[in-house]
């Protein structure tokens, strides 16, 4: 059930009506969220649910078991994080892995058909795999680390793992910071209701109204229709990248915003990404809770930069590697990480070398812009052939302006795009701006304003883009 | 801070309601509304209603032919427009035409629309019926009945605001409940359809077994007592031509053969008389003309 369906409005209204007759007693509010959180999914395809169920009870009785039979820990570890990854390997990787491997083989002028031997239901990519399965290894491997201990409550458990508000499309919340919260009865103040909502206001419009209507342009350049080269490909670039950040952002924020309302706190899953000055600023900036679960659980395990020099290097690839597997089961992903791997690499090379003009913020900037619009070309594309023709593309030079003139509103969304991003930069570093945005009656306008632009602005509807993830 | 933050939600709604009022009252409206396309292409195929006439072909058919036109000329009997995108006679179409019919209609009339690109294979697919047959219950639902209700907050695009008066560029559609689009297009350009019309010829022409099929299932419904009608649906001179060279249809040999099956072939004078927006479909004005003309010509053939 996406945020942008009206079953979801009506969902939402439901929920919010019985939440405070239902959320004084605990095993009430556990069962509550479950069952709503069911609903929620089970909109989409209730088969799937066993998926989640199936998941769940491994990890919820793994981090029991851990917790009982100490020295038996790291095997009864090794078997949750086994079985979670044999989930995600069967739903998500095997058509892919399949495919690779009949290529190998064909190379070799062999010729097999693994792809059409893997069961039917392994073509269907369950929603929000990625996330709930992430979040529940999360979980184990606190509790194995000893940074957690387990609840031995189920419902607590599951409702933390299923909460419908970041169930499918993240921020990836982590157990140690969220059990907690769900034991409480958590009364929302005024100033925690407001702010919920405002989420809220800032999430739907970031969805509906930029990324939605920046899509425009972005999906008819990718299929191909009318291409230009040079200019327009840095633009329709430009687009994609506000396109999936306002996407992305957008969920997360209603995500947060829904948490807000219910008592509780998700944290921040985005932190304006497109002021970054550095790639690693970048990726402290971008889908927090994802680059900081592949840190915790990843990088630093694999020794971080504390194993010398040459082995830091290869800790960011394997990282950004298995980053851009995470994403999807395809090149591209693999690539747009891989790309990722070796320029964070470079940035870390160059940085005593080009400290004259690092030291300059805007050119940083443009630099880390620069990268990362490239790296969305990988991203977006969906073919080795698309990727080659849109950065030949990109580096052809024609600055030839009159496919402007044809999307005409793309651009104004575009510009309400840089102009929206802007305010935020001049309230960080304005006092005055910032002043004049906390005024109570300016405030209340501008959020008004995002209510109506959301209504009567929206773009053609389509599904937040990190639900295929 | 606490009364500050109720304030600001009170002060937040007032403009919210405010400002949604004015700007839905306010706005012009989309030349092209996509919640009422919806819940007209839904409706078309799922609705229940029984008619007296119905048309079938494709969208020629849906934006060339004003039902109300022809019941005024066939003395208010009930008609349907059941014309798709694309659409082709075979007996997926032909069932679903009589699951339209009133079973207690003194008289059943179909009209054929036979245009070229309708008797090729491809038509056959039937791919934008399907889609809308195949569609999701729940999806039916809201597109007929809740989201019409929600017609005040149908989106609109900046440009709707800085270019009004007709000066849009685009479709301009109004979605009929008899099944009818009314259209017309900006910037008016009568040659912009041959290109497409050459590539849908490539490889595919009128196809001697969909005629066929189509004469049989004619037949039947003669011998059911059922009126059935064919026309050739107008446009321009240009196309016409096009569509004689390229697609193999042999007017006269399918106008006779229709008739032997007992079908009734509507002709008329003045075939280039009415106005192409695009060169293959009717604007507005000319498809009320043009089926006023075809309700009294349906008439005078049943008397």
């Amino acid at each position: 059930m996406p945020f942008n369906s009206i079953p979801f409005l009506i969902f939402i209204l439901l929920f919010f009506l019985i939440w405070p007759l239902v959320k004084r007693k605990q095993n009430y509010r556990y069962v509550f969220i479950i069952v709503s959180s069911f609903v929620f999914y089970g909109w989409w395809d209730w088969r799937f649910l066993f998926l989640i169920l199936f998941s769940g009870i491994v990890d919820f009785y793994a981090a029991l078991l851990i917790q009982k039979y100490p020295k038996s820990a790291k095997l009864l570890f090794i078997l949750s994080i086994s079985v979670n990854l044999a989930s995600l390997a069967m739903f998500k990787y095997s058509v892919f892995f399949a495919e690779q491997v009949e290529n190998l083989l064909g190379f070799f002028s062999i010729t097999v058909q693994l792809k059409e031997q893997l069961p039917a239901f392994t073509l269907i990519l369950p929603i929000g795999i990625s996330f709930y399965t992430f979040q529940s290894m999360s979980y184990t491997i606190d509790v194995y680390r000893g940074r957690l201990q387990p609840t031995k409550n189920i419902a607590h458990f599951f409702s933390y793992l299923v909460m419908f508000p970041q169930l499918v499309a993240g921020p990836i919340v982590r157990a140690k910071d969220f059990l907690n919260q769900l034991r409480e009865n958590r009364e929302v103040s005024k100033l925690e209701f407001w702010n919920g909502i405002k989420l809220i206001v800032i999430g739907y419009f970031q969805k509906t109204v930029l990324a939605d209507n920046l899509g425009v342009i972005v999906n008819t350049a990718f299929e191909g229709v009318n291409n230009g080269t040079g200019l327009y490909w840095w633009v329709v670039m430009i687009c994609f990248s506000f396109q999936i950040y306002f996407d992305f952002n957008g969920y997360s924020q209603i995500a947060r915003g829904l948490a807000k309302l219910m008592g509780y706190h998700f944290k921040m899953n985005f932190n304006h990404p497109y002021l970054a000055t550095s790639l690693k600023d970048f990726w402290s900036r971008w889908h927090i809770s994802l680059s900081t679960w592949f840190r915790d659980y990843v990088y630093i395990p694999l020794g971080g930069s504390k194993k010398g020099r040459i082995r830091a290097h290869i800790n960011i690839w394997v990282t950004m590697f298995l980053s851009g597997l995470w994403h999807g089961a395809a090149f591209n992903f693999v690539l747009w990480g891989i790309f990722h791997g070796f320029a964070l690499s470079i940035e870390r090379l160059s940085k005593n070398s080009l400290r004259g003009i690092q030291e300059i913020k805007s050119i940083r900037w443009i630099l880390t812009m620069i990268q990362v619009l490239i790296g969305w070309v990988f991203f977006r594309s969906t073919s080795l052939e698309q990727i080659s023709d849109i950065t030949f593309g990109m580096f052809t030079v024609n600055f030839d302006v009159s496919f402007l003139w044809k999307n005409e509103n793309v651009f104004l969304f575009l510009l309400l795009a840089l102009v929206y991003e802007f305010v935020y930069f001049l309230s960080r570093t304005q006092n005055k701006v910032r002043r004049f945005k906390n005024n109570a009656t300016v405030e209340a306008f501008g959020y008004s304003i995002l209510i109506i632009l959301t209504v009567f602005f929206r773009g053609p509807e389509t599904e937040f883009i990190y639900f295929q993830f | 801070m606490k009364t500050r933050a109720l304030y600001r939600f009170s002060l937040m709604a007032i403009f919210v309601i405010l400002g949604i009022i004015a700007v839905g009252f306010m706005r012009p409206q989309p030349i092209s509304s996509s919640i009422q396309k919806e819940k007209f292409w839904t409706t078309k195929v799922h609705s229940k209603k029984t008619y007296d006439v119905v048309i079938s072909g494709d969208s020629r058919v849906y934006r060339g032919i004003d039902p109300s036109k022809i019941s005024e000329g066939l003395e208010g009997l009930e008609v349907l427009n059941f014309g798709f995108s694309s659409g082709g006679h075979n007996p997926l179409i032909f069932r679903e035409v009589e699951k339209k019919f009133n079973i207690k209609a003194k008289n059943k009339i179909v009209v054929l629309a036979l245009t070229p690109y309708s008797l090729t294979p491809k038509a056959q697919e039937n791919g934008h019926f399907k889609q809308e047959k195949n569609r999701d219950q729940k999806e039916v639902f809201l597109r007929r009945y809740v989201n019409p209700a929600l017609n005040f907050f149908d989106p609109i695009k900046p440009t709707d605001f800085i270019y009004a008066n007709d000066t849009t560029q685009g479709y301009y559609e109004k979605f009929r409940p008899d099944g009818w689009v009314e259209s017309k297009k900006i910037p008016f350009n009568n040659r912009a359809a041959l290109k497409s019309y050459v590539k849908d010829f490539e490889n595919n022409h009128v196809s001697k077994a969909v005629v066929d099929q189509m004469l049989l299932q004619v037949k039947l419904w003669v011998s059911q007592g059922i009126y059935v009608f064919a026309i050739r649906m107008p446009t321009t001179k240009e196309m016409e031509l096009l569509e004689n060279e390229l697609s193999g249809y042999k007017e006269n040999k399918i106008r006779n053969d229709f008739e032997e099956a007992g079908g009734r072939w509507i002709s008329y004078e003045d075939r280039y008389d009415f106005t192409s927006y695009d060169g293959s479909h009717l604007d507005g004005e000319s498809a009320k003309l043009f089926s006023e003309y075809i309700g009294k010509k349906i008439y005078s053939l049943l008397e």
